[in-house]
């Protein structure tokens, strides 16, 4: 029986981002649905009125407001005191969530190879745009190592950071979230590499992110393998998680029922995802990362 | 059949493949991602999931198709009917005039039916059997010796066409079962013998209407024989005429008659019109009935089948009709063809039409040789005889005479008498000797005999007819012996005196006693009392009849069809012409003996002999079918050969036809199918 074992590559060869990739990248820009406050100053226009160039609204003088706001020109003609506000910009939270279950090892590329190398560039454009990238691994870990980048500069930080990035996480995905959540408060953008493959759900890890009001994008990631296995014969299905056995004796009854199911599935997990405002994005791994953030993340709005 | 143990073992095949099916742990282990999806997937399937799994494994299926088939075979499975039991096969084919009758179902003739239920058994028969074609009439002809090619045996059984002859299946059987017994003469146990062949079994199957003559002599040997009746189911009413002839004037004295017999096969009266023609014109016409079959007590309250059943019980009803043809025989001037016809057809058409030949009134020419012999002058002068011979008397020197010798050797004389005297060379007619030899080494007289009594007269030969001899006294005589063939007419205590013996077609007579002793003073004293008896006149009359036909030979016989025909012109013609009722002449040449042999008289009609090249007619001669037998189409139930009576639609021996090597055939095809399956992998 010929089985098609997928291959397990923790590591390729090829760099993570290829200088190409990375130049069509920095044309780039994420995009939030949502206005968030950022910590610092940057690129982006914020709720808050602050000092940039971009006039926003006239208020009242109080007392104890800067006098280097006040519009003198309107004091002269209205014998009143006002408050010039300007537009302030600053920058967002960009957070990036791998999941690092051993599922993650199947696919040529394999499916983590794959959510690196998609991580990557997704926070390469936001350092582009001096965001604040962050780029964590759903481990369940309370203490994160996970950088907090800023700066085109910071890239080689960003992908020694992936390149060091493991997958052997035992703990389930709502376990990993919350422990996410717990750890970082910040609002931003959080995009969401996994392959949903938890047998205890996805749902409740997605509750948990809707629940921080993150502008969260969900990019399921699919092996070649799972979409269209390829196998045939009395086979005994070992989970590489769980050791959990299911034996099969494969037929076209069952490839065709199996692929309703993963039909069935996407459609829920997409489902899902819309009624809680979150963008699904699903994708197999056979589909380029450029391909997927050019192409089809634009058309999903998270870059442009 | 298998026993119950054996059933047993045959039983747990299939469940023990079933168990082993399930126990095998032949599953490779994957590993996938997740499990989760599969899970769900096979989540419904695990409700019947044995089935499923048994379902959809053509490996199990085909195990246990081969082992079904296996079974299946073992039980030995088989169809009758259709194959024939047996591996050589003889088809005896009637083809005598009442296979042309048309009662059968479709209304072709007997014989296409034949033909037909003989194609249908060359059909079944299997490759490697063999069968050989043999047809009967009157006579018998291998049409197809043993051949396995069915091409060929359908092709001889196409080309047998029917006859107008009687049947007779005496001569087919020998030839039929000589072929199934070659070496039943040989002797075993002999040392000398060498033993000529292996007796081969095989089957023989006559195709007939049953109306056959009675077969005397039959040991089938090897030869197991079914009879296949063929022709209607129902009993048919066919009128058949099985008598036509016109009387010898020599019986009656100058007049001339014309005797029909019809028959009716039928068990119902019928009433048909007959007519008589004499050339193209119609002489006379009636309308008869005739009675149906005699049915004996013990069959009338049988139904029409079982009469059927029983038919030799029941003869067919018979009609005689007499027509006197005195009046036109008298003011004849040639030769004329008188045919008798039924009107009415019927299913069997060859027997409603007779034909005879009327000759007119003719003197036959006799030349007594004798010195003197008042006894034969005076038998010889009676009225009776002087109306219808010409007797010429000579002396004994007349033998040297060039007029005698043109004319014995011209065939002039119908009938010659040398009394104590015999001629160099015999002439070309019939002869009688009275106390002389032919010449030739064919005759002897064996021993003197003196005063001796006569104490058997051969009276069923017709030149003894009423002659009673046993009062006649014979005061010296010799006893005869005859040449081979010869028929000893009287008998002394210690032998023949008189016989009639064969040459090439005349007869001869020699008596071996004088009537008269010429002794050397002159005196010419009576041998015998012979001549005061009334058997000698009677016995001079026979011979006139019966030697003396002369020119009337043919028309007075009856020339059956198939049969050949012995032809004396009137004048001795080097070649002549014979003339069919089709109208095709065929040239003869003459035989030795002056006369002429025709063996193309296949069919019932006039036939007209004629001087090759003239068209001046010499004589007519009939051929007519006049068979009880054929004429009586009722179909035989049963076969009568020797002392064996074979019934006639015998349940064939159903021929086993045997599955098993087809399904092991199949198995095998089965098991091929699962190697290729096991090897690649097919999956459904």
């Amino acid at each position: 029986m010929a089985n098609v074992a997928p291959s397990k590559k923790n590591s390729s060869d090829e760099p993570l981002l290829s200088p190409a990739l990375l130049a069509q990248l920095e044309r780039m820009e994420l995009v939030s649905r949502k206005i968030f406050r950022g910590r610092m100053k940057g690129e982006r226009r914020s709720k808050r009125k602050g000092q940039s160039v971009e006039f926003a609204d006239f208020r009242n003088y109080v007392a104890g407001d800067d006098l280097r706001f006040i519009d003198w020109n309107m004091y002269a003609r209205l014998d009143k005191l006002f408050l010039k506000l300007f537009m302030e910009e600053e920058d967002l939270h960009f957070y990036t969530l791998i999941d690092v279950s051993p599922s993650m090892q199947f696919g040529s590329p394999t499916k983590f190879q794959y959510a690196k190398q998609l991580a990557g560039a997704l926070g390469y454009i936001g350092l582009c745009r001096a965001d604040r990238v962050k780029i964590e691994a759903l481990d369940g870990s309370r203490n994160s190592n996970a950088p907090t980048l800023r700066g085109r500069s910071s890239l080689w930080q960003l992908v020694d950071h992936l390149e060091r990035m493991e997958s052997k996480s035992t703990v389930t995905m709502t376990e990993a979230v919350k422990a996410f959540c717990l750890r970082n408060t910040g609002k931003g953008i959080l995009v969401l590499i996994t392959d949903l493959m938890d047998k205890s759900g996805y749902e409740e890890a997605l509750k948990y992110l809707v629940a921080r009001d993150l502008d969260i994008y969900l990019i399921h990631v699919l092996s070649q393998e799972e979409i269209d296995p390829d196998i045939n014969g009395d086979l005994k299905l070992v989970d590489c998680e769980d050791q959990d056995i299911a034996e099969i004796s494969v037929s076209q009854r069952l490839i065709d029922r199996y692929k309703q199911t993963l039909a069935s599935f996407i459609e829920q997990a997409r489902d899902f995802s819309s009624r809680r405002g979150i963008v699904y994005t699903m994708t197999s791994t056979e589909r380029s990362v450029d391909r997927l953030v050019s192409r089809y993340l634009r058309q999903r709005g998270l870059v442009r | 059949m298998l026993t119950w143990y054996q059933w047993l073992i045959l039983g747990v095949v299939p469940p023990l493949i079933l168990s082993l099916y399930f126990l095998k742990l032949r599953r490779v282990p994957l590993e996938v991602p997740s499990t989760y999806l599969w899970t769900k997937t096979v989540e419904d399937m695990h409700v019947n999931s044995i089935w499923q799994r048994l379902r959809k494994n053509l490996l199990l299926w085909l195990q246990l198709l081969v082992v079904l088939i296996l079974m299946i075979a073992c039980l030995r499975p088989g169809c009758t009917g259709e194959e024939l039991a047996g591996d050589r096969f003889i088809f005896l084919v009637d083809k005598s005039a009442s296979m042309s009758a048309t009662d059968t179902k479709t209304g072709i003739t007997r014989l296409e039916e034949a033909k037909n239920q003989i194609y249908t058994l060359i059909d079944r028969m299997k490759s490697s059997d063999a069968a050989m074609v043999i047809s009967f009439s009157d006579t018998e002809g291998v049409d197809q010796s043993y051949t396995k090619n069915k091409g060929t045996l359908k092709r001889k059984v196409k080309s047998i066409e029917a006859t107008q002859q009687g049947s007779d299946l005496n001569r087919a059987l020998i030839a039929a079962t000589g072929l199934a017994n070659p070496g039943r003469t040989s002797d075993k146990f002999s040392n000398t013998d060498v033993q000529v062949a292996d007796a081969l079994a095989a089957t023989m199957f006559i195709f007939s209407d049953g109306a056959i003559k009675n077969v005397s002599k039959y040991a089938p040997g090897e030869l197991t024989t079914i009879y296949q009746p063929v022709g209607a189911v129902t009993p048919v009413s066919n009128i058949g005429i099985t008598t036509f002839s016109v009387n010898d004037q020599l019986d009656t004295g100058g007049s001339v008659e014309a005797f029909v017999r019809l028959q009716n096969s039928g068990f119902e009266p019928k009433t048909v019109g007959v007519s008589l023609f004499i050339g193209d014109q119609l002489t006379d016409a009636d309308t008869v009935t005739i009675p149906g079959r005699e049915i004996s007590e013990d069959n009338l309250s049988l139904g029409a089948n079982d009469r059927l059943a029983d038919i030799d019980q029941s003869p067919p009803g018979g009609l005689s009709l007499k027509f006197d043809l005195t009046t036109v025989a008298a003011v004849l001037e040639s030769a004329a063809p008188i045919r008798f016809k039924i009107d009415e057809p019927d299913e069997y058409l060859l027997d409603n039409e007779a034909f005879c030949v009327l000759n007119p009134a003719r003197l036959t020419n006799i030349l007594v040789v004798t010195d003197y012999n008042p006894a034969l002058k005076l038998a010889s002068s009676t009225d009776r005889l002087k109306k219808i011979a010409n007797i010429e008397f000579a002396e004994r020197k007349f033998l040297e005479d060039k007029e005698y010798q043109t004319n014995a050797a011209l065939g002039v004389y119908d009938l010659v008498i040398f009394d104590q005297c015999s001629p160099k060379t015999m002439p070309a007619c019939n002869t009688v000797f009275f106390a002389a030899l032919p010449p030739g080494d064919d005759w002897k007289f064996t021993k003197d005999l003196e005063i001796t009594p006569i104490i058997y007269t051969n009276s069923s030969h017709p030149v003894m007819f009423d002659v009673q001899m046993q009062s006649v006294s014979i005061l010296n005589g010799q006893l005869i012996e005859g040449p081979k063939g010869n028929t000893s007419l009287v008998e002394s205590i210690d032998g023949p005196v008189v016989a009639i013996g064969p040459r090439s077609g005349f007869e001869d007579i020699v008596v071996g006693f004088p009537m008269i002793l010429y002794e050397e003073d002159g005196d010419t004293p009576y041998n015998t009392d012979w001549h005061k008896k009334p058997s000698f006149p009677f016995f001079m009359q026979n011979i006139i009849r019966t030697l003396g036909s002369g020119a009337r030979f043919n028309s007075l016989r009856a020339n059956r069809p198939g049969n050949s025909v012995k032809i004396k012109p009137r004048y001795p013609y080097e070649e002549i012409d014979v003339k069919n009722p089709k109208g095709r002449n065929q040239s003869i040449k003459q035989q030795p003996n002056k006369t002429f042999v025709y063996n193309q008289a296949e069919e019932t009609g006039i036939y007209s002999v004629s001087e090759k090249g003239s068209k001046e007619v010499d004589q007519l001669f009939a051929v007519n079918l006049l068979d009880r037998l054929e004429s009586d189409i009722a179909v035989r139930d049963e076969l009568k050969l020797g002392y064996e009576a074979i019934k006639g639609n015998p349940t064939r021996e159903p021929a086993r036809r045997d599955f098993w090597t087809l399904l092991a055939f199949f198995a095998l095809a089965a098991l091929t199918l699962e190697w290729i399956v096991y090897n690649r992998r097919v999956f459904i």
